[in-house]
């Protein structure tokens, strides 16, 4: 890449780093090596009329940091041409997943400039009850499959929703995806341990709740509102998710434990299922009604 | 042979959500099954002493929450283990399909010397649903395309070749840790005798 000055293929050069790091990881000597060269190119001042390098550079650097969390794309399917196409336009039009909640809220505010809750999670969740989710056996704990989970990802970034969807478990799984790769998770990380400590102690908890910065607490009381329409006996029932199993799903979507110790994740995960599970049982979340 | 400190095993049993895992393990160590549905909460193990080879080996069976697949557990918990266990449900074939995901991300966090090598049990369980696995095929040419890899069609609730199942994961786990033991110990490297011969090009 660094012998063509030719415009075209400089883009081009660009645009097929970013495509593959949105499949692959590099090996870890190519690792380095293109982190080096995404920091010297990420000066605007460089960038040609035609051709927005520091842009590419950023976005090459943001989407290699992801991948190296991440790891390669999943699934059996090879990328289909729409997740190739998908891939390079988002360069220019970032995806909803993977992204913090406020840039979630910039991408949406052309559509829908009224709304105060990320357009996916409303969508998604909508459509799981739609799909007759609240009375389909082990919702949320089943997982989708994988390949419909990832072409339903595709049709979502583009602002779409396809309407024969055969399986709650699609929508429902991707819904989780989306909490799960959220840039900074949804209870962010300053307040983790308030959590764990607060885990079954329902005051203190909504406490924390009520600390989060505001698009978090509405996400998050939106979430567990939502969920509260699952763990209802009736539906709890016929599902087999009471509310234990519920928090269990959903906490690591919520919640993300930064020690690498495996004694103290263990430990953790069973404080951080409390936490959910009484923010379920106890958060009013009346006040989420009609917000959208 | 009483001196000699009895083989200690870790098995990692591994699946998408909701296809056996623990029940499977129940059935292994308690013979008990229970209809409850439960999620698991993160991990925990059970241990089974087992004789392999008229050696008494002891199973340490990790079993581990499926539903977040991609939130792994961290490498500290995979290394160390000498055989993997991925689960399907074979009235579920989505959850046949993720087995590779599975074995992947196994080998990636475990990183055991010799990927290829490394000994995989698969199972496909809920037999008493569903006789055979409509899988059965496909699952068995994955599996010899996978190199060290059995294949077993069980069924946790009425215990239907569980034991044997997990008795082909005692025995290759045991055959991991035997080879594991003797590549950590290596016959020593002969040094040449004549030291301060210089070095002219390759000796070979």
């Amino acid at each position: 890449m660094l012998f063509y000055t030719y415009r075209e293929s400089l883009q081009k050069g660009w645009e097929l780093i970013a495509m593959c790091l949105a499949f692959f990881p590099p090996t870890s000597q190519f690792h380095s090596y293109l982190e080096t060269y995404f920091s010297k190119h990420s000066d605007s001042l460089e960038d040609l009329p035609s051709v927005p390098i520091s842009h590419f550079s950023t976005q090459c650097q943001k989407r290699l940091d992801k991948m190296m969390q991440t790891g390669p794309k999943k699934g059996h399917r090879k990328p289909t041409l729409d997740e190739v196409e998908q891939a390079k336009k988002s360069v220019f039009y970032p995806s909803m997943f993977g992204s913090s909640l406020e840039d979630v809220l910039i991408l949406q505010n052309e559509r829908f400039p009224e709304r105060r809750l990320p357009w996916i999670q409303t969508t998604l969740s909508e459509e799981i009850l739609r799909l007759n989710g609240a009375q389909t056996e082990g919702i949320f704990r089943v997982p989708g499959d994988i390949d419909e989970v990832n072409a339903l990802k595709i049709k979502c970034d583009q602002w779409t929703l396809p309407s024969d969807c055969p399986d709650p478990h699609i929508p429902a799984s991707l819904l989780k995806l989306w909490y799960r790769e959220l840039a900074e998770p949804l209870i962010p990380a300053e307040f983790y341990e308030d959590c764990i400590e607060n885990y079954a102690n329902p005051e203190p908890a909504i406490e924390v709740v009520n600390k989060l910065p505001d698009i978090n607490r509405l996400v998050l009381a939106y979430l567990i509102r939502f969920l509260q329409v699952f763990a209802a006996p009736e539906n709890a029932a016929v599902t087999k998710m009471d509310v234990n199993n519920l928090a269990m799903v959903m906490a690591p979507n919520c919640l993300r434990c930064e020690s690498t110790d495996p004694k103290v994740i263990f430990e953790n995960t069973r404080k951080e299922m409390g936490f959910i599970r009484t923010l379920i049982q106890t958060l009013d979340t009346s006040f989420m009604e009609g917000i959208v | 042979m009483e001196t000699r400190k009895r083989a200690f095993l870790k098995v990692i049993i591994l699946g998408d959500s909701g296809v056996g895992k623990t029940s499977l393990m129940n059935q292994y160590v308690n013979r008990r099954f229970s209809n409850e549905y439960k999620a698991t909460i993160g991990a925990d193990f059970l241990t089974r002493d087992v004789t392999v080879d008229n050696k008494l080996v002891t199973l340490q069976i990790w079993d581990t929450a499926g539903q977040e697949r991609f939130a792994s557990l961290g490498v500290a918990f995979y290394r160390g283990a000498d055989c993997c266990v991925l689960v399907y449900d074979v009235t579920a074939p989505n959850t046949m399909d993720s087995l590779d995901a599975w074995r992947n991300e196994f080998l990636e966090q475990a990183d055991p010397l010799h990927h290829d090598e490394f000994p995989f049990v698969v199972i496909g369980n809920k037999t008493d649903i569903q006789a055979k696995s409509e899988k059965n095929s496909v699952t068995q040419s994955w599996c010899s395309g996978k190199g060290n890899v059995s294949y077993f069609e069980t069924s946790a609730k009425n215990g239907s070749r569980v034991e044997e199942a997990f008795q082909t994961v005692a025995q290759k786990a045991l055959e991991q840790d035997t080879e594991l033991t003797k590549e950590a110990y290596p016959s020593p490297i002969q040094l040449p005798q004549d030291n301060n011969k210089s070095h002219e090009g390759c000796s070979c």
